[in-house]
């Protein structure tokens, strides 16, 4: 299919080492295949901030595709990615 | 305070559980004990130091208090709440509140050690910043181990949005400060050695245990926090297009990177710290070791601070917000009404409402540190200019006048805190219908801005702003910290802080129950405003929200029309059993609730 660009926001940064990566993404590919393709790139403390390890569920954030917002516990993460996709994983948490 | 005089009560099991502390406790007192249409800053009001039933025991983040009284900025029942170390302190001298009423003749602080309490003369501190306050009377006292909640020389000169200091904790909203200030009683030192007791250790230490790990799992509370703080959520904000910036005008910073928790980390904090029984520390204490604002040393910023001094008044610089944040501090006031008036004196400023002269010459554009700080400094001594915008931005609006009353970005007269009524339906209808206004602890953003709930609908908010104002109360009752809302529940009251109030306490409640308490403390809080004359038409966004889309980025065009507002009010008055015409909870919701006083208040 192509290449997506995946920016972090907030603490993944840290975990990623960079604010931003291209993923090659083959043919159908959605955005659930891009978060398991992230985990294994960047290991297991980056998993441990979007995962609870106890559940092994996905926190609540927002995915941002574009402009369009997919909720990790509410919305589709079988959206289908696109080669050009800007994806924008937004920090799950509390308070402020 | 006017006859130094003190008495104790115990607290009884029936207030214990109908009210369960903090929250609670303040909201009862206030209603019963300050009738309405009383000056704020006079005799009559009074002012509560309230922990919830967790104060003093390892529940985690148990290290949190609230202060209530009749705020001077809103003329209404106030809340606001510090982390630290006060609460538990106070806990452990016997005390689950402490009500401080008249007002002192000279300067005094108040010792509060176990059970025996004095009056002592503050004029040595009248004047000094909260820091050095607290650093003389623990050398004063020969006690270094004493909680003390003071007030700067903000609170002292009546500034409207004085805060109360302990440690370098704030309970910063609403102008609490300046009833200190009003009072004359510069601090409050406790220092206690009693024990708190629960009822079976071992079922305790087994569901804190269990909390415990589930808050080092969670993502959140257990990765996010610590890594960042709440300054991680500047960048989201802005990816979202909801970071309020130059007073609101849009809401994308084009300079959000260098302002960003993610910076801040990197460049400024040198420690994480956590308050009292809390393993999330999400406090970063910084150091600025270069450029203009070398040597500053802050607990902070947080976000709400980044937003109020930062990307809200045009500036870029995270070094200048911790000079700021400092400076708030010890002048002891609230950074977020601070930063908002600022602003408004900028938009003011930049639109020729403002001269230069009347800004004592500051050259007031957005972005222009230099006046910020020299502005904030006037603000916290009522200094020139500061004396006219220490009134908060509504009151300095009324007296400039031109127009200006459209930039006062407002909600019931507090200025609105670092997130977007514009961007959140359910957000923006819980400030609207809220106590307090423009505070961000009623109505909460949270779910909304990590997609629980999708923003942009308005189906379903009425719903997600009760569920999420109960949530609060219910938090606040039990002085937990807000960190742990994703832990306890972001849209509800939840078997989460029932299975801690119980463990705690032995009261063996069930959750509708909890619920009820949740909606009993509502409804004395609405009791009380709609006793001061508040009424639906006051249940209102800010101007600027109401009438003025988004204009840019990728929440453009989202704001909050009036008839929209109202439509949402409809369903949400129907929910909440208050009558649609006044606002004014029904007979048989305050019947329901067990509030005769009030039933009785307003249906004779």
């Amino acid at each position: 299919m192509g290449k997506v660009k995946v920016k972090f926001f907030a603490h993944l940064r840290q975990a990623a080492g960079t604010n931003e990566t291209d993923m090659e993404m083959g043919e159908g590919e959605t955005v659930a295949d891009l978060i398991e393709r992230l985990g294994e790139k960047f290991g297991q403390d980056f998993t441990d901030r979007i995962k609870d390890p106890t559940t092994g569920m996905l926190a609540p954030f927002l995915i941002m595709v574009g402009r369009e917002e997919i909720s990790t516990v509410r919305g589709d993460l079988k959206h289908k990615l696109s080669n050009g996709d800007i994806v924008s994983l937004l920090e799950p948490v509390g308070g402020g | 305070m006017t006859n130094r005089k003190y008495s104790g009560m115990p607290l009884t099991k029936e207030i214990a559980r109908l009210y369960l502390g903090g929250n609670g406790f303040g909201a009862k007192i206030l209603y019963d004990e300050v009738k309405p249409g009383i000056d704020p800053l006079g005799p009559e009001n009074k002012f509560v130091f309230a922990a919830g039933p967790i104060q003093g025991t390892m529940v985690p983040t148990a290290g949190r208090s609230g202060v209530f009284t009749k705020s001077p900025a809103t003329g209404y029942f106030f809340d606001a709440y510090g982390g630290g170390s006060f609460g538990p302190e106070m806990k452990y001298a016997g005390w689950d509140a402490v009500i401080v009423e008249g007002q002192a003749k000279t300067p005094t602080y108040v010792t509060v050690f176990d059970d025996t309490v004095e009056f002592k003369d503050a004029s040595h501190i009248w004047g000094k910043g909260t820091f050095e306050v607290q650093e003389i009377l623990k050398k004063d006292l020969a006690e270094p181990k004493v909680q003390i909640a003071c007030i700067g020389p903000a609170g002292e000169k009546l500034v409207r949005f004085a805060c109360t200091i302990w440690g370098a904790r704030a309970a910063g909203r609403g102008g609490n400060g300046a009833v200190l200030g009003s009072k004359k009683l510069k601090a409050l030192v406790v220092r206690g050695t009693k024990d708190i007791e629960v009822p079976n250790i071992e079922e305790f230490q087994k569901v804190i245990s269990d909390q415990y790990s589930r808050i080092k799992a969670n993502p959140g509370t257990g990765k996010a926090l610590p890594t960042l703080g709440t300054p991680g959520v500047t960048t989201t904000n802005n990816q979202l297009g909801i970071l309020g910036t130059r007073n609101w005008q849009t809401e994308v910073f084009e300079e959000v990177e260098k302002i960003s928790g993610e910076v801040m980390r990197s460049r400024l904090v040198v420690k994480d710290k956590g308050c009292m029984a809390c393993p999330i520390y999400c406090t970063k204490l910084t150091y600025v070791k270069t450029g203009p604002y070398a040597g500053t040393f802050d607990e902070g910023p947080e976000y709400e601070t980044i937003f109020a001094f930062g990307s809200n008044c045009g500036v870029a610089s995270l070094e200048m917000i911790a000079k700021a944040d400092r400076m708030s501090d010890e002048l002891g006031v609230d950074t977020i009404s601070a930063g908002a008036v600022i602003s408004f004196a900028m938009e003011c400023y930049e639109k020729g409402i403002l001269s230069k002269e009347e800004v004592d010459g500051l050259d007031l554009r957005f972005g222009n540190e230099t006046a910020l700080l020299q502005l904030l400094e006037k603000l916290g001594k009522r200094e020139g200019v500061g004396n006219l915008l220490a009134e908060g931005a509504v009151r300095a609006a009324k007296k400039i006048g031109k127009g200006s009353e459209k930039y006062a970005v407002t909600i019931k007269n507090l200025e609105n805190a670092g997130h977007s009524p514009r961007g959140m339906k359910g957000y923006c209808l819980g400030m609207a219908t809220s106590t307090r206004g423009g505070s961000h602890q009623d109505g909460r953003p949270t779910a909304e801005r990590i997609g629980k709930s999708d923003r942009k609908v308005l189906e379903g908010k009425p719903e997600y702003a009760i569920g999420t104002q109960r949530a609060t109360t219910m938090q606040d009752s039990m002085c937990v910290c807000r960190m742990t809302e994703g832990i306890y529940g972001l849209m509800e009251v939840t078997n989460e802080h029932l299975n801690i109030i119980n463990v705690v306490t032995g009261m063996n409640l069930k959750l509708p129950e909890l619920v009820d308490i949740s909606d009993r403390i509502w409804n004395l809080e609405r009791s009380f405003n709609c006793r001061e004359g508040h009424r639906r038409e006051h249940d209102v966004q800010a101007i600027r929200f109401m009438t003025e889309p988004i204009p840019d980025g990728p929440s453009k065009g989202m704001y909050s029309p009036s008839e929209e507002l109202e439509m949402l009010k409809d369903k949400y008055y129907d929910l909440r059993g208050w009558d649609k015409k006044s606002g004014i909870p029904t007979k048989e919701t305050l019947q329901r609730l067990g509030l005769t006083q009030q039933t009785k208040d307003f249906y004779k």
